[in-house]
């Protein structure tokens, strides 16, 4: 038993939750170390419960450990009761599985989902004692690298990360790893590495590139297109996922389904990082969620994707799911599910008496601005389902909107209180009880989004829009309403929009305790505005400014394959109130198809 | 058809940090796994007929604990059994199996007593210190008041059945409780042994104390008898 367990057998008992530190679960990796073993401390920059919740984990997890001389294991981070604990005992952050001190893994990767995880990063690296800044990084310290969707602008926490990976990240990873295998047996420096490494697509050294993005290193490219799996049915899929010994926020075997989107709303990024769509088979996915589900004795299944009724067999797989869970007991969660007589018939048969919620996500209250941001729903969609669901027995429906998405006025602010009391008065009209939650969420301005110019609203601006909301909502009886934190939202933008010199904020926000940012309890507005003051950086400049499609933007070191005339030309027809169709209706030149082969543009004819 | 079927399980190392509901919902899985053909309740809502018998506090550790479920086919058998430990984690195992007749009440329902051993590192005290303190006329433990939620004192010296066997060593002291473990009739032998080192004037973090369960028991003509053997 090492170290770190003999100390945990004494703090455990002491934290909350103490399950979430232990490991230990199905299908956890367990490797005998060697001499030529590259050990990866996976880190998810959040608490287990929802790191564990993290298809990618699962999928990465499994294809690293495939290679019998890589060894992936898991860390996340750690409570603030546990953080205390452990500085007590002098316990550095620890991998699950082997309890070893992260700071002995060769590589420790980051996968970053959101913006505000970044304080996170240095949260973990701190509690490893691994230096927080790239630069003082020695030879003997772990090789830090980062992933995941924040990376479409790694320039906010550059200085902290050694190598990015953009992009699909299947093979891209397991290649890197190796390559980190190789320098350790080699005994290569870090420099060397990262000579290497720069030549995997997709990899981005910022040490390669001054803070203007001028390169220091002739191998560094001018742009770093991001990776690209061609075909998703050439990788394997864990057929036995981890599974979590205490409860976890999505506690069930999830499949991909398709990567990639092919509707166009103007204010997605992932929409954009994902293109093209590619499918997995239909078999597979059934044969995939079989074997996850008889692995772990689930009972309940998922399917991943993001607009699920868009798979081209949806009717066929969903069919072929139900065959194998219904008898089973076992229950199908089809998220992001398109409500039409399809979806109505199974969704009757999956729940039965039981009926969830009906979601449907408007993003905007009026038509107008609908098109403005090129999300296709209609009013018209929206009551003829409703007509439906409230005739079968639906009672309640859930309404997602944005705010502050570029042209919009109080008109739209009116259109989202004048749906939900249209759709309270159908209810009554039918005499059936039924129930309206509004939820609205802030627009955050996304890099590599037709909106990345966008001006956000101020803290201040979402506020008012609030309360002038809730009033009018509130006198609606059978309607609830939920917002989002709005310095939260700003902070998003300002770090989802910001370049290099964001490094030293985030450094002094934490210095100055913020950590577990995207958190509603223990989020410290204050420290944030000190740390931006002290660093001298006007967080207006890049949350709020309108910036000119002409200049060079910091995420511009990033090439995600969509061209960038793709953007202004939807940012022009965006404002004019022109919406863009379906691209399997007819390729509308984004440009993706000049680096992969796009499989579903223009698929599709429009019913005569 | 009905049948009912009773597992006994140990939960040791890291594993006792696995909580009551945790458990309940991790032997769900592995008898779903391996295609038992459970029973399920009737109802708005049916859910799997499974019992973990007493729930355990969260860090203590069992040699011996019950687990029952019913079936709708009289399939299970003691190769069951182990193929369902291939699905658990390091650290619980089910070791017996045994059958019972379904018109018999559950086995929450007869438990009536709780075994545990004790240890509390680096303190040395004798039985005859144990006995002294059995022989206050009161013994007050620290107890969750279910209505106010708060911690108070409470006498409860009548469900103390015995603390027996005190062996003490150089790193510390073992000693044995038998105490009630009956519905609403409950003591936690990590707060009676706080209330003992108190009595004894010593002072020891209570996350430092061992506990583990050896078994539970029902009484027969007096005598103390494994849950299992009932």
């Amino acid at each position: 038993m090492n170290n770190v367990q003999t100390k945990l057998d004494k703090i455990l008992p002491k934290v909350e939750k103490p399950a979430r530190y232990i490991g230990g679960e199905l299908n956890q990796v367990i490797k005998k170390d060697a001499e030529d073993m590259l050990r990866f401390a996976f880190c998810f920059p959040d608490t287990y419960e929802i790191g564990m919740s993290y298809v990618g984990l699962q999928l990465l997890y499994y294809l690293v450990n495939k290679e019998e001389k890589l060894w992936c294991e898991r860390v996340f981070a750690v409570a603030k009761d546990m953080a205390e604990q452990m500085k007590q005992e002098g316990v550095p952050l620890f991998t699950l599985e082997s309890k070893t001190p992260v700071k002995e893994c060769d590589v420790v990767g980051f996968t970053l989902q959101y913006e505000l995880a970044y304080t996170n990063i240095l949260l973990c690296l701190d509690q490893a004692g691994i230096p927080l800044l790239s630069k003082d990084r020695t030879e003997d310290d772990p090789i830090i690298i980062a992933g995941g969707p924040c990376c479409y602008n790694p320039e906010p926490f550059a200085k902290f990360i050694d190598v990015v990976q953009v992009g699909d990240g299947e093979e891209q990873l397991v290649q890197l790893l190796e390559l980190a295998r190789q320098r350790k047996i080699n005994n290569w420096t870090k420099q060397e590495f990262f000579e290497k490494a720069v030549k995997i697509q997709g990899v981005y050294i910022p040490a390669f590139y001054d803070d203007n993005h001028k390169k220091l290193n002739d191998n560094a490219p001018d742009r770093v297109l991001r990776s690209f799996l061609p075909d998703l049915n050439t990788v394997d899929y864990p057929k036995k996922t981890l599974v979590p010994l205490i409860e976890v926020v999505h506690d069930r075997p999830s499949v991909e389904i398709f990567r990639g989107c092919t509707r166009g709303c103007r204010f997605c990024q992932a929409g954009m990082n994902y293109r093209p769509v590619r499918e997995r088979d239909k078999d597979k996915i059934v044969d995939i969620a079989k074997s996850q589900l008889s692995d772990s004795g689930h009972q309940e299944v998922s399917v991943l994707s993001l607009s699920t009724s868009d798979y081209s067999r949806f009717e066929e797989l969903v069919t072929d799911l139900m065959d194998y869970c219904q008898p089973r007991q076992i229950g199908i969660s089809l998220p992001s599910l398109r409500m039409d007589n399809f979806a109505f018939k199974i969704l009757d048969e999956l729940q039965g008496v039981r009926k969830s919620g009906l979601t449907f996500a408007c993003e905007a209250g009026t038509q107008r601005l609908r098109d403005v941001i090129n999300k296709n729903i209609t009013e018209e969609h929206i009551f003829k389902t409703l007509d439906q669901a409230m005739d079968l027995g639906w009672q309640s429906v859930k309404l997602y909107f944005m705010m502050g998405l570029p042209t919009e006025t109080y008109e739209d602010l009116d259109g989202i209180v004048d749906l939900s009391r249209r759709i309270m008065q159908m209810a009554k009209e039918k005499g059936k009880r039924f129930n309206v939650s509004v939820s609205v969420s802030n627009f955050v301005p996304k890099p590599q989004t037709v909106f990345q110019w966008v001006r956000q609203n101020t803290a201040e601006e979402f506020e008012q829009k609030h309360f002038y909301l809730k009033e009018r909502l509130q006198k609606i009886k059978g309607v609830n309403y939920k917002y989002h934190g709005s310095y939260q939202s700003h902070l998003e933008a300002f770090f989802a929009r910001g370049d290099r010199k964001l490094n030293d904020t985030l450094l002094a926000a934490y210095k100055k305790g913020c950590s577990f940012d995207a958190w509603t309890e223990g989020f410290n507005k204050e420290a944030w505005i000190e740390a931006l003051a002290e660093t001298g950086i006007d967080d207006n400049y890049f949350a709020v400014n309108e910036l000119n499609p002409d200049d060079i933007q910091p995420w511009e070191i990033i090439d995600n394959g969509v061209d960038k005339e793709f953007y202004k030309r939807e940012w022009q027809k965006s404002l004019e109130g022109k919406t863009t169709d379906d691209c399997r209706y007819g390729c509308v030149g984004c440009g993706i198809n000049k680096h992969v082969e796009c499989p579903f543009g223009g698929s599709l004819k429009h019913d005569i | 058809m009905i049948y009912r079927y009773v597992l006994k399980f140990t939960k040791k190392g890291n594993m006792r940090f696995i909580s009551h509901l945790d458990m309940q919902r991790l032997f769900r899985r592995v008898l779903y796994r391996a295609d038992v053909p459970l029973r399920f309740s009737e109802g708005f809502t049916p859910h799997p007929i499974t019992n973990i018998v007493q729930p355990l506090s969260l860090g203590f550790e069992a040699e011996c604990d019950y687990f029952e479920f019913e079936t709708t086919e009289d399939i299970f058998t003691y190769s069951t059994m182990v193929s369902l430990n291939e699905a658990l984690p390091q650290g619980i195992k089910f070791i017996d199996i045994k059958e019972i007749e379904h018109e018999k009440k559950n086995l929450s329902s007869v438990c009536e007593y709780s075994f545990y051993k004790v240890y509390v590192p680096l303190i040395r005290f004798s039985q005859e210190q144990v006995d002294s303190f059995l022989k206050q006329d009161k013994i007050f433990v620290l107890k969750r008041d279910k209505k106010t939620k708060t911690m108070v004192e409470k006498d409860i010296k009548k469900w103390i059945y015995s603390i027996s066997n005190t062996i003490s060593a150089l790193d510390g002291t073992i000693v044995d409780m038998v105490l009630r473990a009956a519905p609403n009739e409950t003591v936690n032998p990590l707060q009676l042994t706080v209330s003992l080192l108190e009595y004894l004037s010593f002072s020891c973090a209570s996350e430092d104390i061992r506990v583990t369960r050896m078994d539970l028991f029902y009484t027969k003509e007096g005598t103390l008898e494994s849950l299992f053997d009932r």
